[in-house]
C-alpha cells in the first residue's frame, strides 16, 4: 500500500509543480486530476454471474466545435495536440532542467579503476572533472551538476561508507577519497575553477594556418575554432558569430573588430611552481609572488599572441574580405568614371556654347557689314543720281541755251562769250542753282530766261572775281615763301573751307597728316584731287594770308612779334602760333555784343579745355564759370565751340576710319 | 520580469490591467482614475486625450471625438446605415467611402481617421503602462466585441502595436469576463453555463457561454446598439429639464450648451446614485445666467428608468432561446460594462435568474481588462509564434452526447454524468466508488444519452471477488480519436479491468 501511495504522491507533486510553474493561477490548492469522491451512498451493483466486461455499442462520432482561444486549458490542449502526446506523457516531460536520476550515466567499473589509480599527492595534476565523473560536460557543467556529481561520489566512496561495507581504508590523507574532495574544492569555487579551466589539458589550442586548404573551406575550418575559443571572452557582450558566405559587411566588420580587441579571462595561476603561502618570511613570499607573476604574464602573452594569429589567419583567408575589397575598388572606379564623364560633358557643353556665341557674333557682324554696304551703295547711288541730275541739268541748260541761240541773235562774239560763260556756269553752279536757272530757261519766256542767265553769270563772275583776288594774294605770298609755284588749278572756295576744316581736324603730329588731309578733301570734293604736296603748299599759303589780314586791322608791333615767334620755332611752326592773342578788339567785342563771332584762337582753345576740365559737367552754372575764365569769349560762344569740337572729333574719327579702310 | 497587460478599449472608456507576481490589478492613469475616457479633443494649441478631453466637451464639442470604437473599420455607407450618430459630436465626412473626422486644429482643418484616434488613445494607455511596469517590453492582450470582424481586430492590434504594445492576442470580451472570475480554470471538470451581461456606455450585449473541460464556447450573442449608460443619463436630463421648467418657466432643451452642461452633471449624479440613496446636482449659469440646484433620489431614478431597465432585460430572452438553454440551467451571471453598476439593474437580473450566482465582486467596468491581463499572463510563458498559431486553431473535436454511469443509491438508479455534452476530446475523469459492506463484485455500466429519453448502454466493466469494504477507482479516458477507455481498479487487491468503447 505504501508503495502505491508514494508513486501517486510523487506523480501528483511532479504534475502540480509543472502545472503551477507554467500555468500560474491564483488559488494555490490546485484541484485537478484528483479523483472525485463519489457520494458514500452511491454504490455499484453487484455483478451477477453472466456479467462480463463487454462493449455493447459505439458512441456517436465526434463533432467539431469552435472554442474560445482563452484559458490555460486551451493552451495545454493545443500544446498536446501539436506534440501528439497523451495527457500522462505530457505531464511527465518536464521542461525544467531538474535532472532526473537517469541523466547522469554512470558506469561504475571505469570510475572505480580511475579513483583507485589516483595518487593523493599529485592531486593538482589529476583531471578534476573525470574524478567527479562529469568528464563529458567539462567547462559546460553547471554548478548544480558539479554539486550533484560530488554528492554521488561521496555516497559511494566516502571512507566511512566503505568501512561500513567492510573495505580496507587507508587512513589520513593518502586515501584516494581526498582526491575527490580536492577536485570538488577546485571545481566548486568559481575562481579556482576558472584557473583550472584555463589550463585544462583537454582544450586544444591549435590554430589553422594560412594555407590553400583553409582558404577554400574557410567556414568549415575556422567556425569550430572560433566557437571553441568563444568561451574565453571576458566581455559581457554576446560574442558575434563567424556568419556565412553572404553575411553583410557590418556583421563581418563587427566580428573582426570584436575579435581584434578580444580580452580573454584565461590566466595561468594554476601552474605556479611554489605556493605563495609556503614562504617563511615576507620578502621570500614577495619573491615567490614575483616569480609566479612573471611566469603568468609570459603565458598570458603567449595566449594573446595565439588569439591574434588565429584572427589574422582568419582575416587573411576570409573570401568575404576579398569580395568587399573588390567591391570597394569597383565602386571607386565607378565614381571616378562618373566624375570624368561629368567633366567631359561639361567641356562639350562649354564648347557648344562657345560655338554658338561665335555663330551669333558672326551673324551679327555680317548683318552690320551688309547694312554698312547697303548704306554705302545708297550713298553712292545718291551721289550718282546727283551727278546725273547735274549732268542732266547742264545738258538741258546747254540745249535750252542752244535753242535760245545763246541770246545773242546773230552777233558771234556775244555768242562765244555766252558759250564760255555757260561752260563756266555748268562747271561752277551747284545742282540747285542749275535747276533754278534751267527753270528760267525752259520757262519759254525769252527775256526771263535771259535775265536769269545773266544773273547767274554775274553771280558767277562775282565769285570768280573773288577767287581771282584770293589767288592773287595767295600767289603774292607764294612768291615771298619758298614754296613752289602756285597750284596749277585754282582752289575753289569750297575746297578752301574743306582744307581749313581738314587742317583743323588733323592737327600737327597726326601720322601722314597731309595724305589724310588730301584723302579727306577728295572724299568730300570728288572733283578736286589734290596731292599731299599741293595741300601742304596751300595750307602754308593760307596761314600767311591770315596773318596779313590781321595786320591790316592791327598796328605794326604786333606783326614784328609775329614774325619773330614765327622764326623761333620754324620746325614746329603750326598755324596755332600764327594766331596771336590781341588784347583789346576781341574782348571789346565780347563786352559789347556778348559773343565774338571770330574763329577760336589756339590760346582760347587751351583756356576752354582747362575750364572744361576744371568745371566738370555736374557743377551748377558751368558755362558761366567757363565763360568767365575765357575773357575773349561769351557763354554762348563757349557752348557753340564745345558742340563744334564734339562734332569735329566725331567726324575726325569717321574720317580716320574711312582713311584706314580706303588705304587697306 | 516583463509585465503582462490586459487592455480593454471600450467605446466610452479604456481600462488597463496588469498581471504581476501572481496578482492582477488595474493600473490607474496619471489622473488617478482606473478607467480613461476614450475621448480625443483637438484645441487650437494641442491635442488632449482622456479626462481632459472629456471635460472640454462643453465648449469644444465640434472638435471632440468619442465613441470611435463604433466606427473603427466600418465604411461610410455601413456607418450611415446604422446611423449610430448618437455619440460623436465631431463632423464625420466621407472620403472614398472611408470615414474621416473633420476637426480644426491650430486654425487648420484637419482630417483625422478613426485609426489615428485609436492609436492616440492606445498611446495614452501606453503612458499609463510605462509609468507602472518596469519592464521595457509590454506584452498585451486586447479585447474586442464578439461581432468584430477579423479585419477590425487587425486594425485594433495594428494601432496598439504602433503605440508600442507587443500584442499577444485579441480575445472576445465575454471570454475575458469569464477569465476574470477564473471560471473553468481551477477545476477542469467544472461545467457551467454563464451569461455575460455587458451594459456599456452606448451599447448592450448579452452573451451565453458554456465552459467545459476548461474551454469556453460562445453559444449566442445579442447586441442592442441603441441602449446604454447614456440613455440612463438622458432620462435624468429629462427629469432635470422638467424641474427647471417648473421652477423658472424656461425650456432649456433648445440650447445645446446647457444640455451638454446638464449632461455632465447628470452623469455624475448617476454614478453617485449607484452607491448613495440620494444625490445633489448643481450646475451654475445653466441657462442665461440662472444657477440650477437639483436633487434626485434613487427611488425616483428607478421610477424614471423602469422602462429602460425592462428594455435591458429583453435581449436575455432571445439569447437564451438562441443558446437553447433554460433560465435555470444558467449557473453564473457576470456583469460587465460601466452602466451595469446600477443597483436596480442588478436586482432585476438576480430576479430573472434565481438559480444563478451574480458575479459583481470586480467592478464591472474593469472585469474585461482583468480577464485580458490573466490571459496575457498565460501567454507570456510560451514563445510568441506558438501563441500566434494557437490563436488560429480553435477547432476542437468534442463528444457529442453525455456519457453517464449508473449508480445505485439505496436501490434507486441514478445516472451521474462523467463526460458532459460537447466535451472537447481528449479528457479524463475519475470516480472513486465505495462498495457495499458485503459486496465482493461490482459491475460498472456506462451509458450514452443520445437525446432526452433514450439512454443506451455502451459498456460494462465487471470486477469479481473483491475484498470487503473495498474502494473502486474508475478512470474514464476520452481519447483524441473519440474512443473512450474505461478502467476500474481496486487498490488493495490490485484487481483491475478495462474496456475500450469505439467511436462510430
Amino acid at each position: 500500500m505504501r508503495k502505491i501511495r508514494t508513486i501517486e504522491r510523487t506523480w501528483r507533486n511532479i504534475l502540480r509543480f509543472y502545472l503551477k510553474r507554467t500555468f500560474p493561477c491564483e488559488t494555490t490548492d490546485l484541484v485537478d486530476y484528483i479523483p472525485k469522491q463519489a457520494k458514500p451512498s452511491e454504490m455499484l451493483l453487484d455483478a451477477t454471474e453472466e456479467d462480463v466486461c463487454c462493449t455493447n455499442a459505439k458512441i456517436q462520432s465526434l463533432k467539431c466545435a469552435i472554442v474560445e482561444p482563452a484559458g490555460r486549458w486551451f493552451e495545454a490542449y493545443c500544446l498536446r495536440r501539436r506534440s501528439k502526446q497523451t495527457i500522462s506523457q505530457h505531464s511527465y516531460k518536464s521542461t525544467s532542467s531538474t535532472e532526473s536520476s537517469s541523466e547522469v550515466s554512470e558506469d561504475d567499473g571505469t570510475d572505480e579503476k580511475l579513483l583507485l589509480s589516483l595518487d593523493p599527492k599529485e592531486w593538482k595534476k589529476q583531471d578534476h572533472y573525470a574524478v567527479l565523473g562529469i568528464a563529458h560536460l567539462r567547462c559546460h557543467a553547471t554548478e548544480d551538476q558539479i554539486k550533484r556529481a560530488y554528492k554521488k561520489k561521496v555516497l559511494k566512496h566516502h571512507p566511512d561508507k566503505r568501512k561500513a561495507r567492510g573495505e580496507k581504508v587507508k587512513e589520513g590523507d593518502d586515501d584516494y577519497f581526498s582526491c575527490v574532495t580536492r577536485a570538488y574544492e577546485t571545481l566548486g569555487v568559481p575562481v579556482k575553477r576558472r584557473a583550472f579551466d584555463s589550463v585544462d589539458p583537454e582544450f586544444n589550442d591549435d590554430i589553422p594556418e594560412k594555407d590553400k586548404e583553409s582558404r577554400e573551406e574557410f567556414f568549415e575550418v575556422f567556425r569550430p575554432v572560433f566557437e571553441r575559443n568563444e568561451r574565453w571572452s571576458n566581455s559581457k557582450k554576446k560574442v558575434p558569430k563567424l556568419g556565412d558566405a553572404n553575411s553583410t559587411w557590418d556583421d563581418v566588420n563587427n566580428f573582426y573588430s570584436f575579435w581584434y580587441d578580444f580580452d580573454s579571462w584565461r590566466e595561468y595561476s594554476y601552474l605556479d611552481e611554489e605556493e605563495k603561502e609556503k614562504g617563511e618570511n615576507r620578502d621570500e613570499r614577495r619573491w615567490i609572488e614575483q616569480q609566479n607573476k612573471k611566469a603568468r604574464q609570459k603565458l598570458k602573452k603567449e595566449e594573446v599572441v595565439r588569439i591574434r594569429t588565429l584572427v589574422d589567419n582568419a582575416y587573411a583567408c576570409d573570401p568575404r574580405i576579398q569580395r568587399f575589397k573588390d567591391e570597394e575598388k569597383r565602386k571607386k572606379e565607378e565614381l571616378k568614371k562618373a566624375r570624368k564623364d561629368a567633366a567631359k560633358a561639361k567641356q562639350e557643353e562649354e564648347e557648344r556654347m562657345k560655338r554658338e556665341a561665335e555663330e551669333l557674333e558672326r551673324q551679327r557682324k555680317e548683318k552690320e557689314e551688309s547694312e554698312a554696304k547697303a548704306i554705302a551703295t545708297e550713298a553712292k547711288k545718291e551721289k550718282e543720281a546727283q551727278k546725273k541730275a547735274i549732268k542732266k541739268e547742264r545738258k538741258t541748260m546747254r540745249n535750252s541755251l542752244k535753242d535760245l541761240n545763246y541770246f545773242a541773235g546773230d552777233d558771234p562774239s556775244t555768242k562765244i562769250q555766252n558759250m564760255s560763260d555757260m561752260e563756266k556756269l555748268a562747271e561752277m553752279l551747284s545742282l540747285t542753282s542749275l535747276q533754278e536757272l534751267n527753270s528760267h530757261l525752259t520757262s519759254g519766256d525769252e527775256n526771263k530766261a535771259k535775265e536769269g542767265f545773266h544773273e547767274k553769270i554775274n553771280e558767277m563772275n562775282k565769285k570768280l572775281e573773288e577767287e581771282k583776288r584770293k589767288n592773287l594774294e595767295a600767289s603774292q605770298k607764294q612768291t615771298s615763301s619758298v614754296g613752289e609755284s602756285g597750284g596749277k588749278i585754282p582752289w575753289s572756295d569750297e575746297e578752301m573751307q574743306l582744307l581749313i576744316k581738314a587742317v583743323n581736324l588733323f592737327p600737327a603730329g597726326t601720322v601722314e597728316r597731309w595724305e589724310t588731309i588730301a584723302g579727306f578733301l577728295t572724299q568730300h570734293m570728288p572733283s578736286s584731287n589734290r596731292s599731299a604736296k599741293e595741300v601742304l603748299f596751300k595750307a602754308k599759303s593760307l596761314q600767311k594770308m591770315d596773318s596779313t589780314k590781321m595786320k591790316d586791322a592791327v598796328n605794326q608791333k604786333a606783326f614784328d612779334r609775329f614774325s619773330k615767334s614765327h622764326k623761333a620755332n620754324p620746325a614746329t611752326s603750326s598755324e596755332s602760333s600764327g594766331s596771336e592773342r590781341f588784347v583789346s578788339p576781341a574782348e571789346h567785342l565780347v563786352a559789347e555784343t556778348g559773343s565774338n563771332p571770330n574763329p577760336w584762337t589756339a590760346d582760347e582753345q587751351k583756356l576752354l579745355e582747362q575750364a572744361l576740365k576744371k568745371f566738370p559737367a555736374s557743377t551748377p552754372e558751368r558755362w558761366d564759370k567757363i565763360a568767365d575764365c575765357i575773357p575773349t569769349r561769351g557763354k554762348k560762344d563757349c557752348m557753340k565751340r564745345f558742340k563744334e569740337l564734339a562734332e569735329m572729333i566725331k567726324a575726325k574719327k569717321a574720317a580716320a576710319a574711312q582713311a584706314k579702310t580706303a588705304k587697306s | 520580469m516583463s509585465a503582462a497587460f490586459g487592455l480593454h478599449f471600450g467605446s466610452t472608456s479604456a481600462c488597463l490591467a496588469v498581471y504581476k507576481d501572481g496578482k492582477t490589478d488595474v493600473v490607474a492613469n496619471d489622473a488617478g482614475d482606473r478607467t480613461t475616457p476614450a475621448v480625443v479633443a483637438y484645441t487650437d494649441h494641442d491635442q488632449t486625450v482622456g479626462l481632459a478631453a472629456k471635460q472640454g466637451i462643453v465648449r469644444n464639442a465640434t472638435n471632440t471625438i468619442c465613441h470611435v470604437k463604433q466606427v473603427i473599420g466600418k465604411s461610410y455607407k455601413q456607418h450611415e446605415k446604422e446611423n449610430s450618430t448618437s455619440g460623436s459630436y465631431a463632423k464625420v465626412i466621407n472620403k472614398e467611402d472611408k470615414i474621416l473626422y473633420e476637426v480644426d486644429y491650430k486654425e487648420k482643418t484637419l482630417h483625422v481617421s478613426p485609426e489615428e484616434v485609436a492609436t492616440k488613445i492606445y498611446k495614452k494607455m501606453m503612458e499609463t503602462a510605462t509609468s507602472h511596469g518596469d519592464g521595457d517590453i509590454h506584452d498585451c492582450v486586447l479585447t474586442a466585441p464578439r461581432d468584430f470582424s477579423s479585419q477590425q481586430r487587425q486594425i485594433l492590434s495594428d494601432c496598439a502595436t504602433k503605440a508600442g504594445f507587443n500584442i499577444l492576442r485579441v480575445i472576445n470580451e465575454p471570454t475575458a469576463a469569464l477569465l476574470a472570475y477564473d471560471i473553468g480554470q481551477l477545476d477542469i471538470e467544472e461545467y457551467c453555463n454563464t451569461v455575460v451581461y455587458r451594459l456599456g456606455g452606448v451599447s448592450l450585449d448579452v452573451t451565453v457561454v458554456t465552459c467545459c473541460n476548461g474551454m469556453f464556447r460562445l453559444l449566442s450573442t445579442v447586441t442592442h446598439a441603441d441602449i446604454g449608460g447614456d440613455s440612463f443619463n438622458d432620462a435624468i436630463i429629462e427629469y432635470f429639464c422638467g424641474e427647471f421648467k417648473r421652477q423658472w418657466k424656461e425650456d432649456i432643451r433648445g440650447s445645446k450648451r446647457s444640455i451638454s452642461k446638464l449632461k455632465v452633471a447628470a452623469e455624475r449624479c448617476k454614478h453617485t446614485l449607484s452607491t448613495l440613496p440620494e444625490s445633489q446636482c448643481h450646475v451654475d449659469s445653466l441657462y442665461d445666467g440662472i444657477d440650477f440646484n437639483g436633487k434626485i433620489s434613487r427611488a425616483r431614478f428607478e421610477g424614471l428608468c423602469s422602462g429602460l431597465v425592462q428594455r435591458c432585460l429583453n435581449p436575455l430572452e432571445t439569447a437564451l432561446k438562441e443558446a437553447g438553454l433554460q433560465k435555470n440551467e444558467i449557473n453564473k451571471v457576470i456583469l460587465t460594462g460601466g452602466a451595469a453598476k446600477t443597483p436596480v439593474l442588478q436586482s432585476q437580473l438576480q430576479n430573472y435568474f434565481p438559480g444563478a450566482e451574480l458575479l459583481n465582486s470586480t467592478p464591472p467596468d474593469e472585469v474585461i481588462a482583468v480577464g485580458a491581463a490573466k490571459q496575457a499572463a498565460i501567454l507570456t510563458g510560451n514563445e510568441n509564434h506558438e501563441s500566434k498559431q494557437n490563436e488560429q486553431e480553435t477547432e476542437v473535436e468534442c463528444i457529442v452526447s453525455p456519457i453517464q454511469i449508473k449508480l445505485m443509491t439505496d436501490d434507486t438508479a441514478t445516472y451521474s454524468t462523467i463526460f458532459p455534452a460537447m466535451m472537447p476530446v481528449p479528457g479524463r475523469r475519475q470516480r472513486k466508488i465505495q462498495l457495499g459492506p458485503q459486496q465482493t463484485s461490482c459491475v460498472l455500466e456506462v451509458f450514452e444519452q443520445r437525446d432526452e429519453e433514450n439512454r443506451i448502454l455502451i459498456g460494462k466493466v465487471v470486477l469479481r471477488d473483491l475484498p470487503v469494504q473495498s474502494e473502486v477507482l474508475a478512470v474514464f479516458h476520452a481519447r483524441r480519436e473519440g474512443s473512450i477507455h474505461i478502467t476500474c481498479t481496486e487498490k488493495t487487491s490490485g484487481k483491475h479491468a478495462d474496456i475500450l468503447i469505439e467511436v462510430e
